[in-house]
């Protein structure tokens, strides 16, 4: 009974982990079911810190906003705009193919895309079933990656899936190294705490 | 059973020491990237953190790249501690601080580079002039070059002067005669021709006058190519023709060299010009040992 009752806690915070690591799961796995061949687009909260996500043409230094074409590979940049509210929404869009993702872009919404082929759109989604599911395309050193990276720093509330990232050691270090460049580029103390503690380390 | 657990427990020694440092490689490798994503985070964020590290006993590596991430944090209190460290911290960590003030080019802690310069040894000179170097600021090198007797410690100002291109500064220096080979080769490297031009028309020092005309061939192109010809022609001396023709062969000139073969009347110069273009590895060779089987036939 002593030894059950000294086990408790420890049991509570694995099935805690367990229920979040199978609800995580089933969110993504939802996701992945709403999501049909071809382009797909999402809109989440997001914390956009005075930027704007777009493709841009430039000239002598000065952006200009211009359609990203999502059947090319059209670079996208994050371009400082004082006129941008810190939270807003931002536009996601994946490409699946074969049941899989294999382009991932997130935009801000006021960015227009063109494509040859139709776009679905699912809507306004819960941070968090989006964030389930683009943490699944971070797996190795790879484009998809980096784009999944990229859209997941821009949700709301992004900080702890960004940790996770970085303390998964079974990831690549250039992803984990991903990780910890948009943490230091968002607001957030909990960002800031992590890398004190990570520097405080032995 | 005792097999067993002996050996799991040999394989439990070999695999712990090996766990650990796996881990510390990692938790190494993770605070180096942290430092280094400072660099895009807003800089009243990322400089108590920077602080922090600066303080702890944390390795040189990792402090030096909070030096690097120190150095770029546009604030006065960031400048001021990256110059707080410069003066009072020892060894490696001391000449990266030197040189990160460098880099950050900050007016006040350039400033308190002169002083360090002062009391340092002859590593702590060396960073300062790196630092110096770095900034682009060669009017404190050549306030160095100028108040130094020391010749070590102005071969190593002019030295950098040269790596600079500061071209005034050398020419200002002009008169310390004694130190005339040092400058000479500076006056090379920062492609000052018209001071080698000088030197080598100026017979009062024999000596200078030779290694500033061999010096043209290091900084090369067609006035040059024209000028050490036209000294070959020229020469008073053998030994002033063979610092020409070793110019030459410095600036890869193997057409003034041919010509001057071609020029040439004398058995032993023509025999020196053809050794020459030999060295140089020249087609020209070729071109000559075709034209003299033509001739024979």
């Amino acid at each position: 009974m002593t030894s059950f009752a000294s086990r408790l806690p420890r049991l509570v915070v694995l099935s805690a982990l367990f229920v979040a690591v199978v609800a995580s799961e089933s969110r993504a796995a939802a996701l992945d079911d709403a999501l049909g061949e071809g382009w797909n687009a999402w809109r989440v909260a997001a914390d956009m810190i005075r930027t704007t996500r777009c493709c841009y043409s430039w000239s002598i230094g000065q952006p200009t906003m211009q359609a990203c074409d999502l059947d090319r590979r059209t670079a996208v940049s994050v371009v400082q705009d004082n006129t941008a509210p810190d939270h807003g929404e931002m536009q996601l869009y994946a490409l699946i193919e074969s049941g899989r993702a294999t382009r991932i872009l997130a935009l801000s919404p006021q960015c227009p895309v063109s494509t040859m082929s139709g776009i679905s759109d699912l809507g306004l989604l819960e941070s968090g079933t989006s964030l389930d599911w683009l943490h699944g395309y971070v797996t190795r050193d790879d484009r998809l990656s980096e784009d999944s990276l990229a859209a997941i720093a821009a949700h709301s509330g992004s900080v702890n899936a960004l940790i996770g990232i970085v303390e998964n050691r079974s990831l690549p270090m250039g992803i984990r190294e991903q990780a910890l460049f948009w943490m230091a580029q968002s607001d957030y103390d909990e960002a800031f705490d992590f890398f004190t503690s990570i520097l405080a380390r032995n | 059973m005792k097999n067993i657990v002996t050996t799991l427990f040999a394989c439990l020694l070999v695999a712990a020491p090996a766990t650990l440092v796996a881990q510390s490689n990692d938790t190494e490798e993770l605070k180096i990237a942290a430092l280094e994503a400072l660099i895009s985070a807003p800089p009243e964020r990322a400089l108590p953190i920077v602080q922090r590290v600066l303080k702890s006993d944390d390795s040189d590596e990792i402090k030096e790249r909070a030096l690097f991430i120190l150095s770029q944090i546009d604030l006065p209190e960031a400048q001021a501690l990256l110059a707080d460290t410069a003066r009072t911290a020892t060894g490696e960590l001391q000449f990266e601080a030197i040189r990160m003030t460098g880099i950050s080019g900050d007016t006040a802690a350039m400033a308190g580079l002169s002083a360090i310069y002062e009391t340092g040894n002859m590593e702590v000179r060396e960073a300062v002039l790196e630092a110096y170097l770095i900034a682009d600021d060669s009017d404190a090198v050549y306030q160095i070059a100028a108040d130094t007797e020391d010749p070590d410690e102005f071969e190593a100002a002019v030295e950098t002067l040269g790596a600079m291109g500061a071209t005034e500064q050398l020419r200002q220096l002009r008169d310390r005669t004694e130190m005339s080979e040092v400058l000479v080769e500076a006056y090379a490297i920062a492609g000052d021709v018209e001071s080698l031009q000088t030197l080598a028309a100026d017979a009062s020092d024999p000596e200078v006058q030779l290694e500033a005309i061999s010096a043209l061939g290091m900084v090369g192109g067609p006035d040059v190519n024209t000028t050490l010809v036209e000294i070959y022609r020229n020469a008073a001396s053998e030994d002033t023709r063979e610092a020409a023709l070793e110019g030459m062969m410095i600036a890869g000139h193997d057409e003034g060299v041919l010509q001057l073969f071609h020029e040439s009347e004398n058995p032993a110069q023509k025999r020196e010009l053809l050794e020459m273009l030999v060295v140089m590895d020249s087609d020209a060779v070729w071109d000559l040992i075709d034209a003299t089987l033509d001739e024979q036939q």
